[in-house]
């Protein structure tokens, strides 16, 4: 009877750690297929947009946007992609092709004409002025504003502003047949374009006035936000396309000498934005990238001015490879 | 009893169709049956104190059909889960006992497979569960082993890696347990568990997980 004992108890454990191995090896082969390098065999496209002269429609110029465009364009065109590139500019002699007409032509191109289907990645980087409009459609996000977002663009003949919301943005993207879309703005208020219905972000749409909302708070907006969803809201929800924004619905973005802020630490994700050291900057890491970045070099030096934004991004289940880390 | 089980069994049995709806509800029937009959057949019941345990766990889930995307390229995809447990069980009328427990977790990204993943997430979550468990050996033997399972609901609120947007999900759960106890160390014990989680997510049409962890419960005097 006690050697039966003896048996009983020295076997146990065996058998216990013989349960646990099974599943212990499940999670370490979970983790490095994680980590295998995937052939990712599929198209990738891009319209690029930049626009910095804006005097003739009488808006205020800015001074790094067009270079944003054409350092975004280089940087995918490293990636493998094919990009259209559209700048209005007066750096050299006055171009402007970052128009409504082309933008509207520039998209039905891709939808129609590219050749692109639900395999391949599309992105629309933007880079210039963002604005408010009055009135829009309501927002489910507490928090959030009823005002429509738009991105601002000048007409053909330079003489007039033409505002691009976020809703018509939005039918624009719908047009193009890849899974995996991509909208990134460098553009103040952009946050304002994410329609996040089931996501709280602890990083308010106003932070320049109420900084970061309390942990209760923001896990008090996730349940509202759960219990009260009937479906993805107007604007870009994560299923049309992800979406990095520069900042807030109701804040700024800002821009140095050589680039926006946002695009700069964009521009430098793609090689130091693996963050999780797998060989891809999804568009999660690239995000994580610009916010940790522009909290530490940004915020710390120019908040004591009342200079301060955060990027904003879309939530959903699902990420995308944005970069393949060199 | 026996003999009311009995009709049961043969209730159940003539109710067996291609429905795999119906299936779950079979098995989980016939579980439950053969729990009762266990208990029929043996007398020796839990403990009848507060219990407190803490355990870990792994498991893999499992995410299908993000809402808006296209099925045909979104596909269903495997994600490691680990978590550390933390609860109190405290006996209710005989032999039911309730579970309150609070869970920290954390689910790895998917395969990146067509350039892709299920994001990774992170957090915690609130469980409250009923359970029952029967002693599978004698009372008098120094080496005990209870069989028992806990079932209840889950009400989750995780962060996406990388991001600072949170998410709340509630889900339902059933962990079939064996408790191994000694009887020089009648306070403390250790339970294998085969936990199994379906989550209610608004966003993806499926999310449920199934895993093994260990659970140490020292039962207050």
């Amino acid at each position: 009877m006690s050697m039966m004992h003896r048996l009983v108890r020295s076997s146990t454990p065996r058998r216990i750690a013989g349960a646990l191995l099974p599943a212990l090896i499940l999670a370490a082969s979970l983790a490095l297929l994680a980590s295998c390098t995937f052939d990712l065999d599929y198209d990738k496209y891009a319209i690029v947009y930049g626009v910095s002269d804006y005097s003739p429609a009488g808006y205020t110029d800015l001074s790094s946007t067009d270079d944003d465009a054409m350092d975004i364009n280089d940087l995918l065109i490293s990636q493998g992609f094919q990009v259209v590139l559209r700048v209005t500019t007066e750096d050299v002699t006055p171009i402007n092709e970052a128009h409504d007409t082309n933008l509207i032509g520039d998209f039905n191109y891709a939808a129609t004409s590219a050749n692109l289907d639900k395999d391949d990645l599309f992105i629309f980087y933007f880079s210039g002025h963002g604005t408010q409009l009055d009135p829009g459609s309501s927002e489910q996000t507490p928090g959030t504003d009823d005002m429509d977002e738009a991105i601002v663009l000048v007409n053909q003949a330079l003489d007039d502003i033409v505002y691009f919301t976020d809703d018509e943005l939005a039918n624009l993207v719908r047009t193009i047949p890849c899974a995996r879309k991509v909208v990134i703005l460098d553009a103040c208020y952009s946050g304002g374009v994410i329609s996040n219905s089931l996501e709280a972000d602890a990083i308010p749409p106003n932070y320049s006035e109420d900084g970061s909302n309390g942990l209760f708070e923001t896990l008090g907006n996730a349940i509202y936000l759960y219990s009260n969803f009937q479906d993805y809201g107007s604007d870009i929800p994560p299923s049309l396309a992800l979406v990095i924004a520069a900042s807030g619905e109701q804040d700024v973005a800002y821009e140095t000498d050589g680039n926006g802020v946002m695009t700069f630490y964009l521009l430098e994700s793609a090689s130091n934005g693996d963050l999780n050291r797998d060989g891809y900057v999804t568009v999660s890491e690239a995000y994580f990238y610009i916010y940790r970045n522009i909290d530490e070099h940004f915020n710390m030096v120019y908040g004591p001015s009342g200079y301060v934004f955060f990027p904003h991004v879309s939530g959903g289940p699902v990420d995308y490879v944005l970069f393949i880390s060199p | 009893m026996k003999d009311k089980i009995a009709v049961a069994d043969r209730l159940i049995i003539c109710n067996i169709n291609n429905n795999m709806a119906r299936k779950t509800t079979l098995l989980v029937l016939l579980l439950l049956t053969f729990l009762l009959q266990s208990a029929a057949a043996d007398s020796g019941e839990r403990t009848r104190r507060p219990v407190l345990g803490i355990g870990a766990k792994g498991a893999v889930a499992v995410a299908d059909d993000p809402l808006g995307g296209s099925p045909e390229f979104f596909t269903p995809k495997a994600q490691a889960v680990g978590a550390l447990t933390a609860l109190l069980d405290i006996p209710l009328f005989s032999p039911l006992y309730l579970g309150i427990g609070f869970q920290l977790h954390g689910t790895t990204i998917s395969s990146l497979e067509g350039g892709w993943v299920y994001k990774s997430h992170w957090g915690g979550g609130f469980r409250l569960s009923a359970g029952y468990g029967f002693l599978l050996s004698e009372p008098s033997r120094p080496l005990q082993l209870t069989l028992g399972a806990n079932a209840g609901g889950s009400f989750n609120v995780d962060l996406y890696t990388f991001t600072t947007l949170f998410f709340f999900y509630p889900g339902i759960f059933l962990e079939p347990y064996l408790e191994l106890n000694h009887s020089r160390r009648k306070n403390s014990s250790i339970a294998l568990v085969l936990p199994i989680d379906y989550y209610f997510r608004r966003d993806l049409e499926f999310y449920g997980s199934i895993g093994i962890g260990a659970v140490w419960r020292y039962t207050l005097q």
